[in-house]
């Protein structure tokens, strides 16, 4: 599936990125097994992401413990 | 302002979208000498009780994006506790309206296979987008209207 390596990098290095307050909120540029940067934004990040990976896949997720989740109306077949 | 307006379909407010790539992948694209893919046709429902908005997996495939991030999101059937984790794509919408078309750029929706055979829609407008505009529903005249 798309993403996953990208996403087993960032959740082991959450816990890391949220010992420092500092990072709380901000969004991590992924890349791989690399958290390459944070950015104050998820546009900043996205941004950042195309001007280095250009058409490479890369992963932005926001540095919290607790993302609010979304709301939609309709059941899904399958995790996408 | 321009503004989408139609007739209630079986209760539903329903109009056309057309969804491509973003514009940053739109330059990257012309900037390695790729086709630009087309833009996806899709019919959609406003649904003010979806935070977020949702294609059909198709309409990705055939504009071959790969996601940009991951989210967790709670369906009827979802426990609170534990939500689907989907893709999010970065595109670019366009409403149909009046002859022509309105964009949204650069909006990040997500994959969503919930649609049954024969109901003609393919995605839910959520909130996120509702948001941007003006939406009035006048229901004894069976009419929406989606300013933006």
């Amino acid at each position: 599936m798309a993403l996953e390596k990208e996403l087993e990098t960032f959740r082991r290095e959450l816990p890391g990125l949220l010992n420092d307050p500092a990072n709380r909120g901000t969004f991590a540029l992924v890349r791989g097994e690399a958290v390459v940067c944070l950015y104050p934004t998820f546009e900043a990040a996205l941004a950042a992401g195309y001007d280095k990976f250009g058409l490479e896949a890369f992963l932005v997720k926001e540095v919290t413990d607790h993302e609010e989740p979304r709301y939609f109306s309709r059941n899904l077949r399958c995790p996408m | 302002m321009p503004y989408v307006t139609g007739v209630l379909i079986r209760g539903w407010a329903i109009i056309d979208v057309l969804v491509g790539v973003s514009r940053p992948r739109h330059r990257l694209l012309q900037k390695h000498h790729f086709t630009v893919p087309q833009p996806v046709h899709v019919r959609a429902l406003l649904d003010t009780g979806a935070s977020i908005s949702g294609f059909a997996p198709r309409v990705f495939q055939e504009l071959d994006l790969t996601p940009v991030t991951k989210l967790g999101v709670i369906t009827p059937s979802t426990p609170a506790h534990t939500p689907h984790e989907v893709d999010l794509y970065d595109v670019s919408l366009a409403l149909v309206a009046g002859g022509g078309t309105h964009p949204f750029p650069d909006t990040r929706v997500m994959a969503a296979d919930c649609w049954l055979p024969g109901e003609g829609i393919e995605a839910l407008i959520g909130m996120d987008i509702l948001c941007r505009g003006f939406f009035q529903l006048m229901g004894p005249e069976r009419q929406f209207v989606f300013a933006f």
